[in-house]
């Protein structure tokens, strides 16, 4: 478990705190969507569950162990790992299998223990035949897989994954989310993906709003609000069918199952 | 100004053993004062189609076309002259920036691409701030303070200072969030409004939807599918085996219709009209 | 076989060549190159060229990817060669003009120059062509490693300079891409007084650096979090091991070495 108590975050130089007595656990095995326009503080919440930054208030733990302590550092990062939005901003290699192989080179792994986890990883995103590609000649889709399996090879409990879909196409973004799926499912690997794009909320479990660096929700997918007003106002797109599941709850009293695919939604409205 | 392609195709690196076909045998005709969709997944050829058109990119065989002019017969200096015209916004716009300042940065067109005196720049930066939602004191603030949202509208002001009356778009939202997708869909209507053709090339289906009248769609250097917007809803099935991904109100009301529902052809790509349209007719 | 051969990009292989240990290959492609330009015309130059062309052969590497390679220093040996066939001064000893050009001038002295140029550049290919970038920087720690006994940061240096490589493609790429989107601003770069050709290109400089120092930022941030910290000791994926097949290679290049100062 990830645990935000009492975390506030103020960059050096601002005024504003980026984040503001924030309270939050992530447990193990959840997929954990937070969203929140530009500058609600998402990146910020982000970069401290990992130990990138610590808080200016408040403590953060990664399985107990305090990421404001140097020594836990290195534990942290292996446990704890980061997925950008800019894929070319994070490789360091010209080659597939010796960027996966950079993680595990950190840890001090043996050889053989290396080029395992690197075979591994690069399975689990179907990515084994481009091992001996460079990095700056894959598609976008291509090259956010390979940083998953560069995470991957370091064997974390817990992927934490920043706007990693941006600048991708819904296709693209659809096979990593389902791999994110499969990996949560397979390996109780716990996802928190960081994002403002609402397209993603189907595939999560529990949602967490940010808005001015505040947590104003905290629950799961299905007890998000229903009324477009609230989206507005935390700079979100309303979810696409919103109206629809309004419209449906006032005259069945009933939530509707936005989760369903839209065959299943036409048949029970036509019902 | 229209723009035509007849039977275009390119090839990236032609004459290498790394050759890329990157177009073949693509033919659009966009009228003056239209808004024109480009959708496909990423590597379908959209970013090169709208290098065609600007004249960054020859065609290697087949034509194009910006008005009277051909791009691909045009010297440097004639080049030059059609790009104040036909404007190109690239991908993530915001990592061309020069200049410190917001002015200097919308002004940077108009210094070295025109003949404009620089006294008249300020009056011209303010209305290109004005056309992208930003107030004229904008011009004074230090780019590096500004969010994502308004750095990709400060670099569309950088384009529109120049009066296109073209305006290519390599996908514009890509990146932002909805306050911001929501700026730049006002600063697109406003062009429309003005009378700007527009080459809108997106994998976002909400923003084609809200502004364009046509839509095409490329798939592997191929134009697969280009119609009307108001055609859509008889095509879904069609773009679905193409392998696109249609929103899911789209697919909604695609279904819906199987079964007989078939409210008119807004519902397809209008989820508010779908919602009322289901709420009236359905849920009575 | 995937296609990019672009010249010093790493060709996926299992060849003889790409087996050799890369600290082998690393030591005897220095001592080739000091071969080369210790050659005289015109019988050891051609061995040099036969060992090339066999290197060439043993790296399976295809005939096709040399005009590739050769293809961006046409111009520069075209240059350097005439250089010498004008300038190259009269004599059969002493320094000519400059340093690089050796003593002769005329047609034999201009060949033997190109023809040592292109050797250069196809040891240097070969080498980088059959040597990954890892394995190429852990040779070069390796050898560096006693100056780390020093106190000198090898490892850190090693990592600095992969990383650097590996952006020179990233770079161009960039730069081209600011390029063109100046042009569709409707900027021409050839024309104006010189002050403005040279804002011009600012225009392209500019954008340049401040997305390297922001990319840099976020490798930063990004290395950090998969647990890179400065003076660790780091694991490796290949291990080092030395065969017979890399002793024949030194000692083929010493020796040639060897003949041919005497």
């Amino acid at each position: 478990m990830i645990r935000l108590t009492g975390v506030s975050y103020t960059y050096p130089g601002q005024g504003q705190p980026a984040l503001d007595g924030l309270d939050l656990e992530i447990s193990r095995g959840e997929f954990l969507v937070i969203m929140g326009r530009n500058g609600s503080g998402k990146s910020t919440l982000a970069r401290l569950l990992n130990g990138l930054l610590t808080p200016t208030k408040g403590i953060v733990t990664v399985e107990g162990m305090d990421t404001a302590r140097r020594q836990n550092l290195l534990k942290i990062q292996q446990r704890v790992g980061m997925v950008l939005s800019e894929p070319d901003s994070q490789f360091v290699s010209n080659l597939v299998e010796e960027e996966v192989a950079f993680g595990p080179e950190n840890l001090g792994l043996s050889s053989n223990q290396i080029q395992a986890r690197v075979k591994e990883a690069l399975a689990l995103v179907h990515m084994e035949d481009y091992a001996e590609h460079p990095p700056f000649s894959l598609s976008g889709g291509q090259k956010q897989k390979v940083c998953i399996a560069s995470l991957l090879a370091m064997q974390p409990a817990y992927m934490i994954l920043d706007e990693p879909f941006s600048m991708l196409d819904a296709g693209d973004r659809k096979a990593l989310v389902d791999i994110l799926r499969h990996l949560q499912q397979e390996r109780n690997l716990t996802i928190v993906l960081v994002t403002h794009e609402v397209e993603n909320i189907p595939a999560a479990d529990n949602i967490v709003v940010l808005d001015a660096g505040k947590l104003v929700f905290r629950d799961q997918v299905g007890q998000l609000p229903a009324d477009e007003e609230t989206w507005v106002n935390w700079g979100l797109r309303p979810p696409p069918l919103l109206g629809l599941a309004r419209a449906f709850y006032e005259r069945t009293g009933q939530k509707f199952p936005l989760h369903l695919s839209p065959e299943e939604m036409a048949s029970l409205l036509c019902k | 100004m229209q723009i035509s392609l007849k039977n275009v195709s390119f090839t990236y690196q032609a004459d290498g053993p790394f050759a890329r076909q990157a177009l073949s045998g693509v033919s659009l005709e966009v009228a003056a004062g239209q808004c024109q969709g480009l959708a496909g997944p990423s590597g379908s050829g959209k970013t090169t189609l709208l290098q065609l058109v600007n004249g960054l990119l020859k065609p290697c065989s087949g034509r194009v076309q910006v008005g009277e002019l051909e791009p691909a017969a045009l010297n440097p200096r004639q080049l030059a002259q059609l790009r104040r015209r036909v404007g190109l916004v690239f991908q993530q716009p915001e990592r061309q920036f020069v200049e410190r300042l917001v002015g200097d940065e919308i002004a940077f067109g108009l210094r070295y691409a025109t003949q404009v005196p620089p006294k008249e720049y300020a009056p011209q930066v303010g209305e290109a701030l004005q056309a992208v939602g930003l107030q004229a004191s904008y011009a004074n603030r230090e780019i590096s303070h500004l969010s994502g949202g308004e750095k990709r509208r400060v670099a569309l002001a950088g384009i529109l200072v120049m009066r296109p009356e073209v305006l290519l778009l390599d996908e514009p939202t890509a990146g932002l969030d909805y306050p911001a997708i929501r700026a730049v869909i006002a600063t697109l209507q406003f062009l429309k409004r003005q009378g700007t053709t527009l080459l809108l090339a997106s994998h976002d289906f909400p923003l084609l939807f809200e502004l364009c009248d046509q839509l095409a769609v490329l798939k592997e250097g191929q134009l697969v599918y280009h119609s009307p917007l108001a055609e859509l809803g008889q095509q879904v099935s069609f773009l679905q085996e193409m392998g696109l991904e249609l929103p899911v109100p789209t697919l909604l009301a695609a279904s819906l219709a199987q079964r007989g529902f078939t409210p008119g052809a807004h519902v397809f790509t209008d989820p508010q009209a779908l919602a009322r349209a289901i709420r009236e007719q359905l849920l009575t | 076989m995937w296609e990019k051969a672009i010249s010093g990009q790493y060709v996926p292989g299992d060849s003889w060549l790409h087996r050799r240990d890369p600290r082998s290959k690393l030591l005897a492609s220095f001592l080739l190159l000091a071969v080369l330009f210790l050659a005289e015309v015109p019988g050891e130059l051609l061995i040099c060229g036969a060992i090339a062309a066999l290197l060439w052969h043993l790296g399976q590497l295809p005939l096709a990817h040399l005009r590739e390679v050769l293809r961006p220093f046409w111009l520069l040996i075209l240059l350097v060669a005439v250089l010498q066939f004008w300038w190259g001064a009269g004599g059969t000893t002493g320094p000519g003009p400059l340093p690089f050009l050796g003593a002769n001038r005329g047609w034999e002295a201009a060949l033997a120059l190109a023809l040592r140029l292109i050797l250069l550049i196809m040891v240097m290919h070969l080498l980088v062509a059959t040597t990954t970038p890892l394995q190429l920087a852990d040779a070069w720690s390796w050898y560096l490693s006693p100056l780390g006994k020093l106190g000198f940061p090898v490892a850190e240096l090693v990592v600095i300079m992969a990383i650097s490589l590996r952006f020179i493609p990233l770079f161009l790429q960039e730069s081209a891409h600011i390029h063109k989107a100046q042009l569709a601003r409707g900027i021409d770069f050839r024309e104006g007084s010189l002050k403005q050709r040279l804002a011009k290109t600012l225009g392209i400089l500019v954008p340049l650096l401040r997305n390297s120092l922001q990319r840099s930022e976020e490798l930063a941030e990004a290395m950090e979090a998969r647990a890179f910290q400065p003076g660790q000791r780091r694991g490796r994926l290949y291990e080092r091991k030395t065969s017979a097949g890399d002793l024949v290679f030194l000692l083929v290049a010493a020796g040639l070495l060897a003949l041919f100062t005497w």
